[in-house]
């Protein structure tokens, strides 16, 4: 109620407590919660969704191999890549494995210089010769 | 892979250009090139004849004031008129233009070099629309910086109104003299940017209104830009051989400097089909032609008294 955004003497009032019982459950609240954190294990966690995926990976595959008809095949496969794409992702996500760029964007050129837009415009023009003239 | 996405460089290029406008004149014609894949002919062919290009540097820094481009059949007035437009209404805050067409057909193709609809060359590209206020119309176009373009065709009625900084006069040997002397009348400086009048034509009426401006550009102040077919003609290949070539007779070789976009096999075929006097008014723009008067020979200075 508290996070709800409850007043404090609203909530006494409702439970008919005293406004000092209430602070003290709300302290307690907060201790038990930080402890709940504390005692989280990422790593572990991590690994859970890890070996997730990997099961959902194989199981796909497998019944992808098993399955007798051809759009059954597919729709597992399908589950395996989207299964490999997360794992991929959730990896990516976390630093653990590297994510080579695709392509590199060439923006913020510096305008005010004459040599720039020249050497811009060059490249324009060399982009507008490989697409075509227009008429 | 390195990507230079052209889409984001153009519109760098463009937002530094409409702050900061051009250094001189190979900067505008290289973006004109650049932009719309557009070669204005810059060389020199006839030597007493001027390169487009140099009207579009005068009409954009605004060097000169009153200007009459007299050109061929084919030569770019249309095109060039819009360009220089259509430069005026993206690159000057407040720019307003007002373009009259001699006919409904001659202001329909300006608009259309605008948009790119039917032949037109399309100045207002998808890299320019964001500067759009609204949709273009077929006879006013507004843009964000406050600047406008009205396209009109002559009449009594378009040349009242509001003064713009700008008017365009597209081919006047077809327009009425009346609505061209109001015409004249229009334009007015305001906001820093010059009032000017613009003429447009080839002249193919023996004493019709375009040869009447010409012989009074001087006193009148305008800029006479004259080019014919061979200004604007491609640059001919070594491949050609002059002595049988059917154009030497008025080319003379001017051909091999031309850097231009008129096709020599086009211009060789119009030659064929037109007569003498045709091809020598209308696209070698030499006097005009004296076919359909009742004596040809007549000459005002020796059969006037």
């Amino acid at each position: 109620m508290v996070i709800d955004g409850g007043e404090v003497s609203e909530i006494a009032s409702y439970f008919s407590v005293s406004e000092k019982t209430i602070y003290r459950d709300i302290r307690d609240a907060e201790v038990i919660n930080r402890h709940a954190v504390q005692n989280f294990d990422q790593d572990k966690f991590l690994g859970e969704s890890i070996s997730f995926w990997l099961q959902i990976r194989w199981k796909s595959m497998r019944d992808s191999e098993l399955a007798r008809e051809e759009n059954a095949k597919i729709g597992h496969r399908r589950n395996a890549i989207t299964a490999q794409e997360k794992l991929e992702k959730s990896l990516q996500d976390r630093g653990l494995l590297n994510k080579v760029p695709q392509e590199l964007k060439v923006t913020g050129i510096l305008m005010e210089k004459a040599e720039a837009r020249a050497a811009t415009r060059e490249y324009l023009k060399t982009i507008n010769e490989l697409s075509g003239k227009n008429g | 892979m390195v990507d230079c996405d052209p889409e984001i460089l153009k519109r760098e290029m463009l937002s530094y250009h409409v702050k900061h406008g051009f250094v001189d004149a190979d900067e505008l014609l290289d973006f004109i090139d650049t932009y719309w894949k557009l070669r204005v002919p810059r060389a020199q062919v006839c030597p007493e004849h001027t390169p487009p290009a140099e009207y579009i540097v005068d009409s954009f820094f605004e060097t000169v004031q009153d200007s009459v481009c007299w050109a061929n059949r084919g030569g770019g007035k249309t095109l060039l008129g819009a360009l220089s437009t259509w430069l005026d209404t993206v690159f000057k805050s407040g720019c307003a233009t007002k373009i009259l067409g001699g006919s409904q057909e001659q202001s329909k193709r300006m608009y259309e070099h605008l948009t790119g609809e039917g032949d037109g060359w399309g100045m207002v590209t998808q890299d320019f629309r964001h500067l759009l206020r609204g949709e273009m119309l077929a006879h006013r176009t507004v843009l964000n910086n406050q600047s406008n373009i009205q396209i009109l065709t002559a009449s009594s009625k378009s040349v009242r109104g509001a003064h713009p900084q700008k008017i365009k006069l597209d081919e006047v040997d077809e327009m009425d003299p009346n609505i061209y002397e109001a015409a004249l009348l229009v334009p007015q400086t305001k906001r820093g940017i010059k009032a000017s009048v613009q003429i447009f034509s080839t002249m193919h009426r023996t004493y019709g209104l375009m040869d009447q401006v010409i012989s009074e550009a001087a006193r009148s102040g305008y800029k006479v830009y004259k080019w014919c077919i061979f200004d604007v003609m491609e640059k001919c290949p070594e491949w050609r051989v002059c002595d049988e070539c059917e154009l030497w007779e008025d080319c003379q070789g001017k051909a091999r400097h031309a850097d231009g976009f008129y096709s020599i096999e086009d211009a060789i075929s119009k030659k064929r089909q037109v007569s003498r006097d045709t091809w020598l008014c209308e696209m070698l723009c030499f006097q005009p032609s004296q076919e359909g008067l009742i004596y040809k020979e007549f000459d005002m200075a020796l059969h006037v008294v």
